[in-house]
Order: C-alpha cells, then structure tokens, then sequence
C-alpha cells in the first residue's frame, strides 16, 4: 500500500473519536508541561534500520527533566549511539518549553508553548535530514498548540531548525541544505482502564502521529506515520512501544524506519 | 463586667480549639489523564495545613480534609493545583459556622482568613454550611467572565475572598 497525504489524515481521524484525554505524545511534546518542583527520568533507546545494510543503528537518548515552574521546563539530554563506531557518546543537548497560554475547563483545555532546543553532535554528518535531537549540532525554536475537546487531545507543533557543522571536524556538508521547517500532528486515545478509580489502575494508550520535515533551500521534504502503544504503571512510570515508518522522502535519510523504546519516571514535588 | 471578660477570654479560647471549616471539595480542569490527577494529588498533600486528600480520579475532584486547628489559606491550595499544571475549576469550603465568628452581616472569619458573602446569593448562617470561593483562579473561564459582567452591576466587598453557599 503505498502512503499518501489522505491515509495520513484518515488514519489521525480513526484515532480521534472518542479518545480519552491523552496527550503524552512519544514523538512530540504536548504544551502541557510537566509539573513543577518535580523531575523526570527518561530513556529513549531507539532502533534504526540502516538502509542498505544489516546494521541496526542504536541511539540512546538519556534525558533529566525538571519543572522549574508551571509554566517552564528544561530537559537535559545526552546522545550516545553506535552510529560511527563502537557505542559511545557524541553529544548533549539543552530543551527549554514555556508554556504561555492556558484555556483549562473541567473536561477540555486549550493551551499553547513556545520551546527551543539547542544541541552538539560530533557525529559524522551522512544524511540530508537534519535532526538536532542526536544526529546534528544546532538548534531548534518552534511553538506548540494542544486542544483537548471532550476528552480529545490533539496537538500540533512547527518548528524552525538549524544545523551547524558538528564537532571533531565533521562539517555540514556546503551542497546541503541546513536549515528545515518540522511540523507534527498527533492525536492519542486511552484504550485501558475504561473507568478510573484508582492510580495503580495501568493505563494503556494508543498514538498515532505524522511528523515531517521541509527544506525551504532545496524544496526536499519527506513524511513520518507513527504508531505507539504508552503504558502508564501506578500513575508515574511510563513505557513507550513506537513504531516510525517514512511515507514519502525525496531526500537521503539513512535510517528513517525503526522502533522506539522509552522508559519515562516522574518523582513528583520533590524539589 | 467581669462577665463580658468572661465571655471574651471564652471567646478567644475556643477560637481555633476545634476548627470549623473542616474539609474542602476541588475540582480541577484541564486534566488528561491519571498521572495528571496524581501530579495534583501529590501537590496537595504537600500544603502544610492540608492532613490528607481523597482522589476522585475520573471526575477530577480531591476531598481535601484539614489540619486541626491550623490557619487554612485557599490561594495556597491554587497555587498547589497551578503548580502541578492545571486550574482550580471550583472550590467548595465545608464549615460549621458559628455565631462568633460571623463579625459582621455577610462575612465569616475563620482559620485565618476574611470569606465575604457576595450580595446575590444567601449570606452567612450559623451550622454547617458549603460555600463556593467565587474569585479569579477559583472558577472556570466561563464563570469568572460571568463574575466581571456582574461586578459590573453588583459591588462587591472588599478584601478578603469572595464567597457564595
């Protein structure tokens, strides 16, 4: 089946109705923060089909993240991966969101964040796509908006992102465009418990998201549809199980397909 | 004389011997899911007048039960609610007023702090008694732009929080 912009749309309409309240997307941010005086844990081990060969390229993103206060947090973030060579690390990166708007009713709410990422990477640039959350040196400003209408939740979020020439000599190739436009839409659906009443109850979580990226220098672009299954343990431990799949690209990604693994633990108020 | 003394000191050492506004009900907008309600619940357990807090999770609402005998501030508990990421869409204050502690027509004094009754609803009676806090950041968009028409028309007490049964 081959993916267009209409199967994007239909499969985030299927995940719409009904949903419950769900919006702890697994590749974006919602502009909900986390809350504050509290930290936050977080793993992202991702598994990346390598074209063109058999390696699997590993990415582990350790993250620290803390609600300074309602409105602003910070992650604290470290690249390692195998991508080069032996397992080992190539980078960090800083992500600050600020959440300026804020519309919250019983059952649905309104909110919007302005965020930016800032990153190093002295990894070996191998391909167009520009990703400053592990792969390039540079940062990233963009703003998100989340609904959630009658327990609806769906967000959606732009972005500006730069790359610059990463470390240890690995310079952004001159031919290739380094600047890009990201875009995301996403939209979530609790499936478990169907009633509340206690926070041991696990919460399963289904997600669907289409993210993309466009290049005004060159005109490329290319489009992600994501698939997650989130499980929510005693109301504070998260597991993220997502599938990345490219629908369309005509630029060189080297590994666009593959599985995301997160581990994700609040400790609330404990600053 | 001396009787008016009596009564006084009487007065002042049954003030805060046991306390009248006893429990709390909030509900809060704007959640999405149970680690949201759980962010809430860990934040108000940890307001030093708050003893304990029963979670409603499904419909947002956390029965909060108070210290004995210790000053109770409504905007702290906002703040608990603001700071763990979401908004206060109604608190209800349950009291058992007494005679004493209602100084003047329509206001009620307890734990600390001045709770005026707004003109359009009933004032402060003695017994046990619900009464909603009505100011900004105690009430939905909705209402508080509701409040602002009628602050309008109607004048409202100052200081102190606004409050209707």
């Amino acid at each position: 089946m081959r993916w267009n912009r209409w199967s994007v749309a239909g499969l985030l309409l299927l995940a719409a109705p009904r949903a419950q309240a769900q919006e702890l997307f697994v590749f974006s941010e919602p502009a909900s923060n986390m809350p504050a005086h509290s930290l936050g844990l977080r793993a992202s081990n991702w598994l990346m089909d390598e074209r063109n060969s058999a390696t699997i390229n590993y990415h582990l993103i350790p993250e620290l993240m803390w609600g300074v206060n309602k409105k602003f947090m910070i992650h604290t973030e470290a690249f390692l991966s195998n991508r080069d060579k032996d397992f080992s690390a190539e980078g960090a990166g800083l992500y600050a969101k600020y959440r300026f708007y804020s519309k919250d009713e019983v059952h649905r709410h309104f909110r919007m964040a302005v965020f930016g990422r800032l990153s190093s990477n002295n990894g070996d640039i191998h391909q167009e796509e520009i990703e400053t959350n592990g792969h390039n040196t540079g940062y990233e400003l963009g703003g998100i908006a989340t609904g959630l209408l009658h327990k609806q939740a769906i967000s959606l979020t732009v972005s500006y992102e730069r790359a610059l020439d990463n470390f240890k000599g690995h310079e952004f190739p001159v031919f290739q465009a380094d600047r890009a436009i990201n875009y995301s839409l996403s939209t979530g659906r609790l499936i478990l418990p169907k009633h509340y009443n206690s926070y041991r109850q696990t919460n399963l979580n289904l997600m669907v998201e289409a993210i993309g990226q466009w290049h005004p220098q060159t005109g490329k672009s290319f489009a992600d549809l994501t698939a997650s299954v989130q499980l929510i343990f005693n109301s504070q431990t998260r597991l993220d199980i997502a599938y990345k799949k490219e629908l369309y690209s005509n630029m060189l990604r080297t590994a666009p397909d593959g599985w995301l693994l997160r581990v994700e633990h609040l400790l609330f108020n404990v600053l | 004389m001396k009787k008016l003394i009596i009564a006084i000191l009487l007065c002042f050492g049954t003030s805060g011997a046991f306390a009248q506004i006893t429990t709390a009900k909030l509900t809060a907008a704007g959640l999405t899911c149970s680690m949201c309600s759980k962010s809430i619940y860990t934040a108000l357990s940890k307001v030093k007048f708050i003893a304990s807090v029963d979670a409603d999770v499904e419909s947002s609402v956390f029965t909060i039960h108070f210290k004995e005998g210790a000053d109770i501030n409504p905007s702290r508990i906002r703040k608990a609610v603001e700071d763990a990421g979401f908004s206060v869409a109604a608190l209800w204050m349950n009291a058992n007023i007494r005679q004493t502690d209602i100084p003047a027509a329509q206001v009620y004094l307890s734990q600390g702090a001045r709770y005026n009754f707004v003109p359009m609803g009933s004032g402060a009676q003695v017994g046990e008694q619900s009464f909603r806090i009505i100011d900004k950041g105690f009430v939905t968009p909705d209402e508080e732009a509701e409040m602002k028409r009628l602050s309008t028309s109607v004048t409202f007490p100052e200081g102190g929080y606004h409050v209707k049964r």
